[in-house]
């Protein structure tokens, strides 16, 4: 008799719980998406005038003896773990937003021209629409955006020609907010430098996906793997 | 016993009724606030749509308004006044409309209309600066821009009844139904938009451009012997693109290299357009001094020569290297060439050549009418610290003969060019975080 009772509650128990799962559940799965920012670090291999910051204060604060040199050796990556371990961060030797924050100073990449929220915006970009594709392609996907931004018929921002309506996929299901890596960053730099596979196109798509009657009359210049280059 | 059981049945079914009831009530709340959410978020969208509608409105009567009194008035001054006005109204009016609708399908021309209307009125706007008065044909073109304008005016109150009642944006973006999208292309057909030339990045001048460097035809096996001369190192190539643009290209890729190189050959005479890849540097076992020789080394291997290293930056141990042709001590920027190298071993990983095979010529210099003495004097604000005479592109397609005047202020460097034939500053450009480049003198 007793064993029914529990066994009921059990089972109204577990279906309490699975219901309240199921009611908080989507919640949980929003959130996780939104935290995708912090692509710039610094690591073993950089090189430049943040890094020449960083060695700096490492210097000043007494965690680094090596050379003010903006150069990321293995006498850098010592001192930096160096100081995560005496200030409660991970010490993994590279400089993230939080030991960035320790120390002090904003992590920015270059680019030519426009400024570093301009470059990760690109990279954002590149990495949401073309991350599958050849090194070549994300590059191209990279220019086609900035010969917008260059052109007439667009918005004259990278910022406006990305976040135009309905211009790009990736801003309309949301991509555009992953964290881009190094090769999408990489590219975004070299389309900046004036890197352009494509020379001059404004447009592209996926033949196997692209039903727009519109897109399908523009003539085509280059195809790089899934993508069809045009003006 | 059997009573004891049925109390007990009753007492759980009682029980699994009230946490069933419990659970539905708080997920009935749950969701009635997630509509809520839901339908906030939509109106706050909708108002944005709303917002740019009525701004693009604005903006345009405005601009049409600043045109119309332009039209009349004889004083620089407020002509001055009014064409600028008129490129912030219609810098508005783009920004509005980009957000309204994807203009890469549709309504193309007018936004392309809109810029260089825009554009066209600053380039007026510096004309009247330098002391200049507006030409006839300036102020015929002028007339057809403000007819445009009042034509995409007139078209956009045709639909302004519709949205005002009760139109909502969100629910037919991009669709058929989209009255903006309507609105532009009835517009495309009904306006014919005039040619604008003039010194100006949006110049109907630029839209056919030819490259300078051409030559026979070459088939793809030629171009692939070409395109190993160019490779940094020996390697397997093949065939993976071709371009049919302004500059048609054969584009080959390394075989069997994890990281690819791309390099793209001209079909006509053979020149190296680019070299791609995405190689990356966790050391750096090279100095700026070092890197500017292997990129100009390579650069003579080639056979280019005459180019002179004028910025130099590096980006996670990669140099990015920038070469511009010197013909007779005189910078030509146009005809420049990028070179990427890689600061751990020493090797080219980039090439960039598209605009020195867009400009590259022997130029006709022009006579040197200021002297370098007169230019430095022009500059009081910077310290200057070299002085050069360099060609620049002055918009349009044109070029122009400067003094480059290159020196700091405060914690800036910048670039200033005096024009070599009257003496006008021409342009300055400020060294963005002068700290991750270099200047090379």
């Amino acid at each position: 008799m007793e064993k029914l009772i529990y066994t009921s509650i059990t089972i109204v128990m577990v279906l309490a719980l699975a219901l309240t799962l199921f009611v908080s559940l989507p919640t949980q799965s929003a959130e996780s998406e939104s935290d995708a920012l912090e692509a710039v670090v610094l690591k073993k291999g950089s090189s430049g005038s943040t890094v020449r910051t960083v060695q700096t204060k490492l210097k000043n604060w007494g965690y680094y003896q090596g050379n003010i040199d903006g150069i990321y050796g293995s006498k850098t990556v010592e001192a930096v773990k160096y100081f995560q371990r005496r200030n409660g961060l991970t010490a993994d030797g590279i400089v993230g937003a939080k030991t960035a924050a320790a120390m002090g100073i904003t992590l920015s990449s270059g680019g030519g021209g426009y400024n570093s929220s301009d470059t990760y915006l690109l990279a954002r970009a590149v990495y949401g629409e073309a991350r599958g594709e050849p090194y070549l392609g994300q590059v191209a996907v990279a220019a086609v955006i900035l010969n917008r931004v260059k052109s007439s018929k667009f918005p004259n921002s990278i910022s406006g020609v990305i976040y135009q309506a309905g211009a790009f996929t990736c801003v309309s299901d949301g991509q555009i907010n992953l964290t881009p890596n190094d090769t999408a960053m990489q590219a975004a730099k070299d389309a900046l430098s004036s890197w352009d596979p494509t020379n001059g196109c404004l447009y592209y798509y996926n033949p196997r996906t692209a039903t727009s009657a519109w897109i399908w009359s523009r003539q085509v210049r280059l195809v790089i793997g899934e993508h069809n280059f045009c003006v | 016993m059997y009573k004891k059981t049925i109390i007990s049945l009753v007492v759980v079914c009682f029980l699994l009724t009230m946490i069933v009831l419990g659970v539905s009530i708080a997920f009935g709340i749950t969701n009635r606030q997630a509509n809520a959410e839901n339908e906030r978020i939509s109106n706050d969208l909708e108002n944005v749509y709303k917002r740019n509608y009525y701004e693009l409105s604005y903006e345009l009567s405005n601009a049409g308004d600043s045109l119309n009194k332009l039209l009349v008035t004889a004083s620089p001054s407020l002509q001055q006044k009014l064409l600028t006005d008129f490129s912030d109204e219609t810098a508005s009016a783009v920004i509005c409309l980009s957000i309204l609708t994807d203009t890469s399908s549709n309504g193309e021309k007018t936004v392309a209309f809109i810029n260089k209307a825009g554009d066209y009125a600053k380039s007026l706007n510096y004309k009247l600066a330098l002391g200049k008065a507006l030409s006839n044909e300036d102020k015929d073109n002028l007339t057809s821009i403000y007819n445009a304008i009042i034509s995409i005016n007139q078209s956009l109150s045709e639909i302004s009844d519709k949205i005002e009642d009760n139109y909502k944006f969100l629910d037919v973006l991009n669709t058929e139904n989209d009255l903006v999208v309507g609105f532009l292309n009835n517009i495309e057909v009904d306006i014919k938009y005039p040619s604008l030339i003039y010194d100006g990045p949006f110049s109907d001048a630029l839209e056919e451009k030819k490259p300078s460097l051409t030559g026979n035809e070459l088939d793809a096996e030629k171009a692939l012997q070409e395109a190993k001369s160019y490779m940094p190192m020996e390697c397997e190539l093949e065939k993976c693109a071709e371009n049919s643009g302004d500059i048609p290209t054969y584009v080959f890729v390394t075989k069997n290299l994890e990281s690819p190189y791309y390099v793209s050959v001209a079909k006509n005479g053979g020149w190296l357009v680019s070299i791609t890849s995405n190689i990356t540097s966790d050391e750096n076992n090279c100095s700026e001094e070092e890197a500017v020789k292997v990129a100009n080394d390579y650069l003579l291997r080639l056979g280019i020569t005459d180019m002179e290293a004028v910025w130099v930056s590096d980006y996670n141990s990669i140099y990015f290297i920038n070469f511009v042709y010197k013909q007779n001590d005189v910078l030509a920027y146009p005809d420049m060439i990028k070179i990427k190298v890689s600061a751990k071993d020493k090797a080219i990983v980039g090439v960039e050549a598209l605009n020195y095979i867009y400009n590259h010529n022997e130029r006709q210099l022009q006579e040197v009418k200021v002297s370098k003495e007169e230019a430095e004097k022009k500059v009081e604000s910077i310290e200057v610290e070299a002085v050069r005479l360099a060609i620049i592109p002055s918009g349009g397609g044109s070029e122009q003969l400067c003094w480059e005047v290159a020196g700091k202020a405060n914690e800036d460097y910048y670039f200033i060019y005096i024009s070599a034939e009257s003496g006008e500053e021409v342009e300055v450009f400020r060294v963005v975080d002068s700290e991750q480049g270099k200047l090379l003198i």
